[in-house]
């Protein structure tokens, strides 16, 4: 799986992390077996270059640790409150990003790689009905004539 | 293209629509300049993903520098009334005597600001949130204000008909309504000035201002092609955080800039009960505390969800012990407290024009927050609830102040005019401006004072 923000190693920490926080059960898949990952570039696109640097560094860094430490880490960032004050800040840094980039890859309602459960939010039967969309015509129009970008 | 107007407007959100609708209405030439993308009915995102790329600066939340408290920064023509939960209060005196108080701003009364507020009123529909449809997490709060002896009320918020007879779950409409009920700026003022000649440029980011008899703006479309604009005056809308940068960046050195920061610090409460709640079901609020005591004390409480990617962020822990609550979500309620924050924090400007914001709760702060944490924790168990989870950080939705009002230029950077104080053409009348903390679901007053400014001063 190729990214056009994330590097192989950063892809290979990203799934060990998701599956710290999905670690998945008989009914739901883990987040590597899941496969949302290959979404990630549709939540990274419009993240500041600087933070996806950040992410870089950090998940290519995990990358390498194996599972158990992982679980250790992650869940020592979780635990936040109990650190110096000092630690605080990255700690939290790192359990909200990580876990903010996984479950919100998990559990967007997309379509997974997992033939057995296609749909997680479909299969935890949270299903919010949504009705159909008006087709709002006049804006569409008046956009196309009024908004300088719709001439670029 | 035309590259000088009447009026420029940097932030196309709740107040610089209503700026647009107006000027365009007396006649002016005016160009809109917005970050964010035109979204509406035909093209809202479906997934959470993409609406939090796409809808949100930096990708759906930015942290304060303690990584505290996640900002969420609306992103879009329209601004924050696409995405928010279209609450829609009128201040109290008690929110009125602050500002007047910390601003000397004399109009900060009831008394002035009842006909702007009737003016917003009569073209955006408010009405009281459906009884009838109240969803089991709606229930559990009125019956546990009952148990305890609080007083709550129906929500006030801007809709038309939300079809919830026809299966309508309000929770989708986070990402915009698509049936055009909620009442945003796009459906009561975009569309109406956009009619009347209004000029955008939607993915343009402002960079940088020039003051002078005609001010110069600078900015970047989508292709990261450079345009300079200009007008005779210049408006800025692009709230709390935009507003600040921009100045910051293009060297205005009154010292106030980016000061006086609030964001009605938010902290959602989850109580998991034997039985489904299905939170996502019908309006996604129905009753806010309407209880003197808790005003009094510096809090208000909703009842409130989020959807699945956004709950995951607040359940707290790793492995099994999230994993559980997300694969229950159905069995979960949840309440916020907000909390009117006193203790003002500052935005800046980083490396690479990265936002910082300190944004600390003080003692008094933590006091509400934990007053607010008492009570919602006493509704709960009185319904029933086998536990419950406080959220892991908290949220800043009411991003307001940083370019605050009043009428000491050494104090303020907004004027009782709504003119920048050492500038002759350059207006702001945004969340920016608010001098502190109300304790209100800020946008009505936002967008009475954008009415107030428009039709008197600008
Ligand atoms: C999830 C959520 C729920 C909320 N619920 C409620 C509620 O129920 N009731 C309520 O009263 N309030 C609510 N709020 C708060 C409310 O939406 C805001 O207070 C309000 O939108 C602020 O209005 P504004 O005009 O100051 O700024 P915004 O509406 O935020 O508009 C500012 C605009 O400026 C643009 N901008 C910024 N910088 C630049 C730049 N450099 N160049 C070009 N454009 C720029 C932004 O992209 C944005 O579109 C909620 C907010 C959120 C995020």
């Amino acid at each position: 799986m190729k990214s056009k923000y994330l590097n192989s190693f950063a892809m290979r920490g990203l799934q060990k992390c998701g599956d710290v926080y999905i670690p998945g059960d008989d009914e739901l898949c883990s987040f590597s077996k899941s496969g949302f990952i290959k979404y990630i570039d549709r939540q990274l696109e419009n993240m500041e270059s600087d933070d996806i640097f950040g992410l870089n560094i950090l998940l290519g860094v995990f990358s390498l640790f194996p599972q158990k430490l992982l679980v250790i880490i992650l869940k020592i960032a979780s635990r936040n409150e109990k650190l110096a004050k000092s630690l605080r800040p990255t700690a939290r840094l790192i359990n909200m990003g990580l876990k903010g980039l996984s479950c919100s890859l998990y559990y967007s309602g997309l379509e997974s790689l997992d033939s057995s459960h296609p749909r997680v939010m479909e299969k935890m039967n949270w299903s919010p009905q949504r009705l159909e969309s008006i087709d709002d015509k006049e804006l569409s129009d008046l956009i196309q004539s009024n908004d300088f970008n719709a001439t670029l | 293209m035309q590259d000088h107007f009447n009026y420029i407007i940097v932030g196309g959100g709740v107040s610089g629509s209503i700026i647009a609708e107006g000027l365009v209405a007396k006649g002016h030439s005016v160009l809109m300049l917005e970050a964010g993308k035109f979204f509406y009915t035909n093209n809202y995102p479906r997934f959470d993903i993409d609406s939090n790329s796409q809808m949100y600066w930096n990708g759906g939340v930015e942290l304060t520098s303690d990584a505290e408290i996640g900002l969420v920064r609306p992103k879009m023509i329209g601004g924050g009334s696409i995405i928010n939960g279209g609450l829609l209060d009128r201040f109290d005196d008690l929110a009125f005597e602050g500002f007047k108080d910390e601003s000397g701003v004399d109009f900060f009364n009831n008394l002035v600001m009842t006909p702007w507020f009737e003016k917003v009123e009569n073209t955006t529909s408010i009405v009281k949130v459906p009884e009838k449809f109240a969803n089991k997490n709606a229930d559990i709060f009125r019956e546990g204000f009952k148990a305890n002896g609080f007083r709550c009320d129906l929500l006030d918020r801007g809709q038309t008909d939300c079809r919830n007879s026809e299966g309508m779950d309000c929770i989708e409409c986070l990402a915009g309504c698509p049936i055009n009920s909620k009442q945003s700026t796009m459906i009561t003022y975009v569309r109406s000035a956009l009619k009347q000649g209004l000029k955008v440029f939607s993915e343009f980011e402002v960079k940088r201002i020039e003051p002078g008899e005609k001010v110069k703006v600078h900015g970047l479309d989508r292709l990261d092609k450079k345009w300079s604009f200009s007008a005779d005056k210049l408006v800025l809308a692009s709230g709390s955080i935009g507003n600040s940068k921009l100045l910051m960046n293009s060297n205005f050195k009154n010292p106030n800039i980016g000061k006086r920061f609030y964001t009605h610090p938010q902290y959602m409460l989850m109580a998991e009960f034997d039985y489904n709640i299905d939170a996502y079901k019908g309006p996604l609020q129905s009753y806010k505390s309407n209880d003197l005591n808790f005003r009094r004390k510096g809090f208000k409480l909703e009842n409130v969800f989020a959807p699945p990617a956004a709950m995951s962020v607040l359940f707290k822990g790793i492995q099994d012990e999230h994993f559980y609550c997300m694969k229950n979500l159905r069995r979960f309620a949840s309440i916020e407290v907000a909390i009117r924050d006193t203790n003002p924090g500052e935005i800046r400007v980083g490396k690479h024009n990265k936002t910082i914001v300190h944004k600390e709760l003080d003692s008094v702060d933590l006091k509400r927050r934990d007053l607010g944490y008492d009570a919602i924790k006493n509704i709960f168990y009185s319904q029933g609830a086998k536990r419950v989870i406080e959220g892991e950080f908290g949220i800043g939705l009411h991003l307001m102040g940083g370019c605050s009002i009043g009428v000491d230029g050494s104090q303020s950077v907004v004027d009782p005019e709504f003119k920048l104080h050492d500038q002759k053409n350059i207006f702001c009348a945004d969340s920016s401006i608010f001098p502190n903390a109300p304790g209100i679901n800020p946008s009505l007053t936002i967008m009475a004072l954008s009415k107030m400014a428009v039709e008197k001063f600008i």
